[in-house]
């Protein structure tokens, strides 16, 4: 039942015991007028091999989460734990795929150097490093775009390149925040195959942010539902859909229609509940 | 003009990053090519109408076709590519010597925030004091020789070498350095490879405005009385009563600019295509 167990484990890693244990993780931004909460205390965990997505409405703090989850901001509160150990800056076998690619891609340099970047400074020989940026621009479909430039590409073959260079390294956790929030809807639909199939051949724990909630109950084990900022998780649901995931039929049975809808309802709640209680003044 | 207008533009589309395919990516397509030839060609026949239609005396504006003529024989006189040579070895100096100094130092003040915004009020103060303003203090201190041009010159194009560093070390994407920071970059390490390759085409605009400004200066400080140089020809020409021969080198000098400036341009675009910093001009 469990795709999880279909997969290859890595040895000695027990289910039991999270890849990532977010703990009470609390963040504020520092203004002129004081902190500005973005995060207030976010809990929850992720399994090896498990796909988690997290969603919430635009501005609640998903990047600002995944941007602390990666050791890329000093977190205000709480604990970010990586394999039982406290993180406390960007580390190896995290690898993540930032909201703007377009911008975190290196126009100087060609498809293949930006893929092969991250497997610099290792000590790996040449021949390794060439195989495996091949074997990433493989799976994503851009081994004849190797020698071009980032700005000689589509949006959604930047997307590509950037999720090649997040697998090249091989990563025990991928951290995606929105990768496909701005391409259009079928290249969208076929990146999250993509996607997929990677994640089944690679048994990599994905970690995906994402306000689409159809993208988020499609793709995941998972959907952590995250309430208006400064957010809070609102909701921990487990998403029971047989896999392989199909784009029409697995969109189209009952459960699907279900997990979407109480998604949904929650989203909205938090959402009514916030404009509710209203902000001070 | 016209046609410089346009290959800026052309350069800062294509650098869009969602910039268009590969064949867009080309050199300025022909008709610009040819727009510039006949805005060249279209001056000399205005020019030629209006000292024909009597507008002008011959005295103070000679036929263009005299005109192109004695450049022609300047350009084989020895003397004059002497000078020539003389006023390039100023400008190449005062280049090499304001790149030298502006260039790491913008690229200091820019990486340091603490310095950022303490120099960046005396670096607008520095340059907007024209370098003219220089003359007197550099002929007392320097005399009337190279080293005068050279100093003005240095003085002129230092500011905009500096501000184009610093702006450029500035502008760094932060994500790119977030980038580079998840893959566990040192701080040097996302100096050489993010601050710097970002920072490259802004130095490069930067190197571009500052030739043409340093053309103009030692040009200006060799009307003005410097021992050497294009414009100490021109002067002497001027005072033997040869307009022709005056506009002839106004001309060649002209060009002269006009090649530096393409030159740089070209330069640019091998060295840093993926440049976006145009829009900074380094005004
Ligand atoms: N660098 C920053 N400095 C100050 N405040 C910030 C900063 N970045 C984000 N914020 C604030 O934190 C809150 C959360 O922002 P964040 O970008 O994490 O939201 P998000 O959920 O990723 O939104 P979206 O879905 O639009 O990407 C917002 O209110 C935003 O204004
Ligand atoms: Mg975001």
């Amino acid at each position: 039942m469990n795709p999880v167990t279909t997969r290859p484990q890595q040895p000695g890693a027990a289910l039991d015991t999270a890849v990532l244990d977010v703990q009470q993780l609390s963040k504020s931004y520092r203004s002129r007028k004081g902190d500005v909460p973005a995060v207030r205390s976010i809990e929850f965990a992720v399994h090896a091999g498990q796909f988690v997505s997290v969603v919430g409405p635009s501005g609640c703090g998903k990047t600002t989460l995944m941007m602390c989850i990666a050791g890329l901001l000093p977190i205000s509160g709480g604990a970010v734990m990586f394999r039982g150990e406290r993180m406390s800056g960007p580390r190896d076998g995290v690898a993540v795929v930032f909201q703007d690619y377009s911008r975190s891609l290196f126009p100087w340099l060609t498809v293949e150097k930006n893929v092969a970047l991250p497997l610099r400074d290792r000590g790996l020989p040449r021949a390794e490093i060439r195989q495996r940026v091949q074997e990433s621009l493989e799976m994503v479909g851009l081994a004849h775009a190797a020698g071009l430039h980032p700005w000689q590409l589509s949006g959604g073959m930047q997307q590509r390149v950037a999720i090649a260079r997040g697998l090249a390294v091989r990563p025990e956790m991928l951290i995606m925040d929105e990768p496909f929030a701005s391409v259009d809807a079928q290249t969208r639909a076929s990146l999250e195959d993509l996607l997929l199939k990677v994640w089944a051949e690679t048994g990599t724990t994905v970690l995906f942010v994402t306000h689409d909630i159809d993208e988020a109950v499609y793709l995941s084990d998972r959907v952590v539902v995250l309430s208006q900022g400064p957010s809070v998780v609102v909701a921990d649901l487990p998403v029971t859909l047989d896999r392989p995931r199909d784009q029409i039929a697995t969109k189209q049975t009952p459960l699907f229609g279900e997990l979407r809808e109480h998604v949904y309802s929650l989203v909205m709640a938090s959402q009514r509940r916030t404009s509710l209680s209203g902000e001070p003044s | 003009m016209a046609s410089d207008v346009h290959v800026i533009d052309q350069v800062e589309a294509d650098a869009r990053p969602t910039g268009g395919p590969v064949a867009a990516r080309r050199w300025g397509p022909t008709p610009d090519w040819v727009l510039g030839v006949a805005g060249v060609v279209t001056m000399f026949v205005l020019w030629d109408l209006v000292v024909r239609a009597g507008a002008v005396s011959v005295d103070s504006l000679p036929y263009p076709a005299d005109t192109l003529q004695r450049a022609g024989e300047l350009l084989v006189d020895a003397t004059f590519l002497t000078e020539v040579v003389q006023t390039l070895w100023a400008w190449l100096l005062a280049m090499l010597v304001a790149s030298a100094v502006g260039i790491p130092l913008g690229l200091l003040l820019g990486y340091f925030s603490a310095l950022y915004r303490p120099s960046s009020s005396v670096v607008h103060a520095g340059r907007s004091i024209p370098s003219s303003a220089f003359l007197p203090i550099a002929i007392l201190m320097f005399g009337l020789g190279t080293q005068m041009k050279v100093s003005l010159a240095i003085y002129a194009i230092f500011w905009p070498i500096l501000l184009n560093s610093m702006y450029g070390v500035r502008d760094t994407e932060p994500l790119m350095l977030a980038t580079g920071r998840s893959m566990g970059w040192t701080r040097t390490r996302l100096l050489t490879r993010v601050v710097l390759p970002s920072a490259a085409p802004a130095i490069a605009t930067g190197l571009r405005v500052a030739s043409s400004t340093a053309l103009i200066v030692v040009l200006s400080a060799e009307l003005l009385g410097a021992t050497n140089g294009v414009g100490t020809v021109i002067t002497t020409y001027q005072q033997a009563q040869r307009p022709d021969f005056v506009y002839a080198g106004i001309l060649l000098v002209g060009l002269l600019g006009m090649g530096l400036y393409y030159g740089f341009n070209l330069v640019e675009r091998l060295v840093v295509p993926w440049g976006q910093a145009q829009r900074e001009g380094g005004r």
